[in-house]
């Protein structure tokens, strides 16, 4: 556990989600990533046992069993197995306030070739209604290969290699973020062109081509994604944890097709609030700063 | 780790009931010859994506509260087993990060009644594997196992 820690910590991608959680959550626990290592070492097994007792039992949990089996075996077979579990204590999470402000917070790797960039937003969960367009407007913006700010600062400016974005999701909380690893000298005008593929979409709707390919590639990965029992017990998984309707997955490819280009730009508009957007970055302080404070008050340590 | 006692066995218990007979195959036999298709110049089109259609799964729930969802699906003669626990990252205290993941680990170091070594033997004669998986809002304990009746699979 202290070499996975020291080997996550070398790298510059762990260490930009550190900051940006850290940032965004506060004292909240989304906000602590990693854990020093004399907390690691210093864990006991008295520790492990009252977590284990506190927050592990029945009442907590839900069990999902998929495939080809005779269904009033297994059921009775649950019961039997299960019946003398603890109930253990309803799950009490805490809510988060992710907060964000504009700002450039640098974390500096000296001689660094690369910056590593997240640039992201608070944004609604996966229970609010806007969720499945936003899926779709993020799919577009970044969160595809042939999305807006992969063509813009792969393809044709061969900034980096592999940017994506994301719509990263817990309980009732979710925020976007663009990710990219991208060549020291160009962090500024990645940051730049980023800011401005998103600004586009906040105010001209995209055309029905580009979101036809779009929503195909949503709905298709959906049906793939989940047509495992793997997948079908993880989706369950995430509409029960998400507090989701039983008619989400069989409405999921309608819904995804049902998403105007009014209605994309109208997410971006809605949730991606520039003015808002945090923007971290692992580099070289002394080659990137220059490039960067027009973004933003930079803000230092690491 | 006297609190697991429950977990693992209970998981291989249920593991050890699921009586699906493997199904009927049919082999396709087609062997590369004169008779063979030209090889297509162009890729097929994508076809259009369907509803993804769910079985409804069969709900119910234990007198302690534990939830259960049981989905029949697919031909082949496999099931994958998931207990998902309310517990992980989201419930540490701030001296706490990662307790959730040491906790996650020693589940499967063994219980009060199976070693390690026989906890993964049991998943492996089963055709499958048992895996603990921490994250923020949940921690999985997941074992997908291919459930033929067999000497093996009853010891």
């Amino acid at each position: 556990m202290v070499r996975t820690l020291a080997v996550s910590l070398s790298q510059p991608q762990q260490v930009a989600v550190q900051k940006f959680r850290a940032v965004m959550y506060g004292d909240h626990p989304h906000g602590r990533v990693f854990p020093s290592e004399e907390t690691v070492k210093g864990f006991t097994l008295e520790q492990v046992r009252r977590f284990y007792g506190e927050t592990y039992g029945a009442a907590r949990a839900r069990l999902y069993v998929v495939g080809q089996f005779d269904q009033a075996g297994v059921e009775a077979a649950i019961r039997k197995a299960y019946a003398g579990w603890v109930r253990g204590t309803e799950p009490k999470p805490v809510a988060p306030k992710p907060t964000s402000a504009r700002a450039v917070h640098v974390v500096d790797r000296p001689g660094a070739p690369q910056s590593t960039l997240i640039i992201g937003v608070p944004t609604v969960d996966p229970s609010h209604a806007d969720f499945i367009p936003l899926r779709v407007m993020d799919a577009l913006l970044g969160g595809s290969f042939s999305s807006r700010i992969t063509r813009n600062i792969r393809e044709d400016k061969g900034y980096t290699y592999s940017p994506f974005s994301e719509l990263s999701v817990r309980y009732r909380d979710a925020y976007w973020a663009q990710n990219a690893d991208v060549t020291t000298t160009v962090t500024g005008p990645s940051i730049k062109e980023i800011l401005s593929e998103v600004e586009r979409l906040r105010t001209e709707p995209p055309s029905k081509e580009e979101l036809t390919g779009i929503q195909n590639y949503l709905a298709g990965t959906y049906v793939l994604q989940n047509s495992s029992r793997a997948g079908i017990a993880g989706q369950l998984h995430y509409m029960d944890l998400h507090g989701l309707p039983s008619t989400y997955a069989a409405t999921f490819v309608k819904r995804v097709y049902a998403v105007t280009p009014q209605e994309v730009s109208e997410m971006a508009k809605k949730h991606l609030q520039l003015d808002r957007a945090m923007i971290v970055i692992v580099g070289d302080r002394k080659i990137i700063d220059e490039q960067v404070k027009e973004f933003g008050p930079i803000v230092g340590g690491s | 780790m006297t609190g697991n006692r429950l977990l693992l066995p209970a998981l291989l218990c249920l593991v050890l009931s699921s009586g699906a007979m493997p199904l009927a195959q049919t082999r396709g036999n087609t062997p590369a010859g004169k008779d063979a298709p030209v090889f297509p110049s162009e890729p097929p089109r994508p076809g259009i994506p369907r509803d993804f259609a769910v079985p409804s799964p069969h709900r119910f729930t234990l007198d302690n509260g534990l939830q259960v969802a049981l989905v029949k699906w697919g031909t082949m003669p496999k099931v994958r087993v998931t207990l998902s626990i309310r517990t992980g990252n989201a419930f540490e205290a701030a001296d706490e990060v990662w307790l959730s993941d040491l906790t996650g680990d020693l589940l499967l170091e063994g219980t009060s009644l199976r070693s390690a070594a026989e906890i993964s033997g049991q998943a492996a004669r089963m055709g499958g594997s048992l895996d603990v998986s921490v994250g923020g809002d949940a921690t999985t304990i997941a074992g997908k196992i291919r459930p033929f009746p067999s000497r093996s699979s009853r010891d």
